[in-house]
């Protein structure tokens, strides 16, 4: 559409180009594959509802991430995920994630906060600058939160961390 | 080190192909609830072309009017859907009554291409404005092997009082609008807000027709000689 009212993609396109990413995000903060789905719908579903305009590609995919992000911590801490997965989602995790990495596997023991701040760093390559903006959190609380990741990280898997 | 294999240990992480099938039947479904249109498996954006004259026959117009009628009805107010099926039903026998009397030109074309270049290139527009008609008609033909379609409002606009009562006069006077209510309504309406403009003016030929389809709010499409529908814009006040 015209250049005033910014740039406009599809919810199929999005799907298309972002649903992997999204799915990612969610996993890594989550680390259970029924609901890192049920977080990608969500944040599509919201996309598809969005009304504002935005301002290019990059844009839609940091809007998605975010908002995949914020209903990650909506699931998480909803009264019914956290009765369903003392019960059996443990179980289901950590089957899920015996064929992933050490590497992987270490990040998904970090603290929910962490994992997101590592996934967006190293997988998605935003800087702390970018990350903060995206968490709406101060620069430097971002980088305390990389700098604990690294240390459990370091002690996990016995090696330094690249910055 | 940990920054490689992060990135593989991530690469094999996927959304399965099932799930992202589902994912998008989801998203039409919602889409369609979201609108109270009927179930659609189809999206057309606010200037957006239907192409009518590839319909094997009459259903694809009606499909089309359908789309509008999803719109009408997206408040799911009862009263509303009542007044906007009597609009569709009005808006349907107008355009088919158009269609009809165009079917000597629309048989005349061989193809879709034929309707296409009528439509892309028979104008002084430069090469970048064509190349963009032309990705837009190859959005289009995705579409014909759908059934159900339904309009996702990207944009809407609003109406302040004198163009709210300036819309009322128009949906008054009848269903097709002449091309001076056409360059009016662009003008008054959407100043330069919208490059929707530019895309009404390359219909000469079209007829425009204003659809009601909520309390104070109106759609603007217009049928061509090639037989196209092209969705102009939603405006609400």
């Amino acid at each position: 559409m015209g250049e005033n009212i910014g740039f406009v993609m599809s919810v199929e396109s999005a799907i298309d180009r972002f649903s992997t990413d999204v799915f990612r995000m969610a996993y890594a903060r989550t680390g259970n594959k029924s609901d890192a789905e049920d977080i990608t719908q969500d944040t599509f579903i919201k996309y598809m509802k969005e009304t504002k305009p935005f301002v290019d590609e990059n844009h839609v995919k940091a809007w998605l991430l975010r908002v995949a992000i914020n209903s990650s911590k909506n699931l998480v801490n909803s009264a019914w995920h956290r009765k369903n997965t003392s019960m059996d989602a443990a179980d289901l995790m950590s089957t899920q994630i015996e064929d992933q990495s050490e590497v992987y596997n270490a990040v998904l023991k970090l603290p929910e906060k962490y994992r997101i701040v590592v996934h967006l760093y190293y997988f998605e390559g935003y800087s702390v600058e970018e990350i903060a903006m995206m968490l709406s959190a101060k620069e430097s609380t971002v980088k305390s939160w990389m700098r604990r990741a690294r240390m459990k990280l370091k002690d996990m898997l016995k090696e330094e961390i690249d910055v | 080190m940990f920054r490689e294999e992060y990135i593989k240990a991530n690469e094999q992480i996927k959304p399965d192909d099932d799930f992202l099938k589902r994912l998008k039947e989801t998203i039409a479904k919602e889409s369609a609830t979201e609108q109270g249109a009927i179930q659609s498996d189809t999206i057309i954006h606010i200037g957006d072309y239907v192409d009518l004259k590839n319909a094997p026959d009459i259903t694809n117009i009606e499909t089309a009017m359908t789309s509008l009628n999803g719109v009408t009805c997206r408040r799911k107010s009862i009263a509303w859907k009542k007044i906007a099926v009597v609009a569709a039903c009005f808006v349907m026998i107008a355009t088919l009554s158009f269609v009809a009397s165009k079917m000597d030109i629309l048989n005349e074309h061989e193809g879709l291409q034929a309707g296409v270049e009528s439509v892309v290139y028979d104008d002084d527009k430069s090469s970048t404005n064509n190349v963009s008609l032309q990705e837009q008609y190859q959005e289009m033909c995705k579409l014909f092997d759908t059934t159900n379609v339904v309009i996702y409002e990207t944009h809407e606009f609003q109406v302040d009082e004198l163009e709210q009562e300036y819309l009322q006069n128009l949906r008054d006077n009848g269903e097709a609008l002449t091309s001076t209510d056409r360059d009016e309504l662009v003008s008054n309406i959407l100043a330069n807000q919208y490059n929707v403009k530019d895309r009404m003016e390359e219909l000469d030929d079209a007829k425009y027709y204003l659809a009601e389809f909520e309390n104070q709010s109106c759609a603007c499409f217009a049928i061509d000689n090639n037989g196209y529908i092209f969705i102009a814009m939603i405006l609400r006040n």
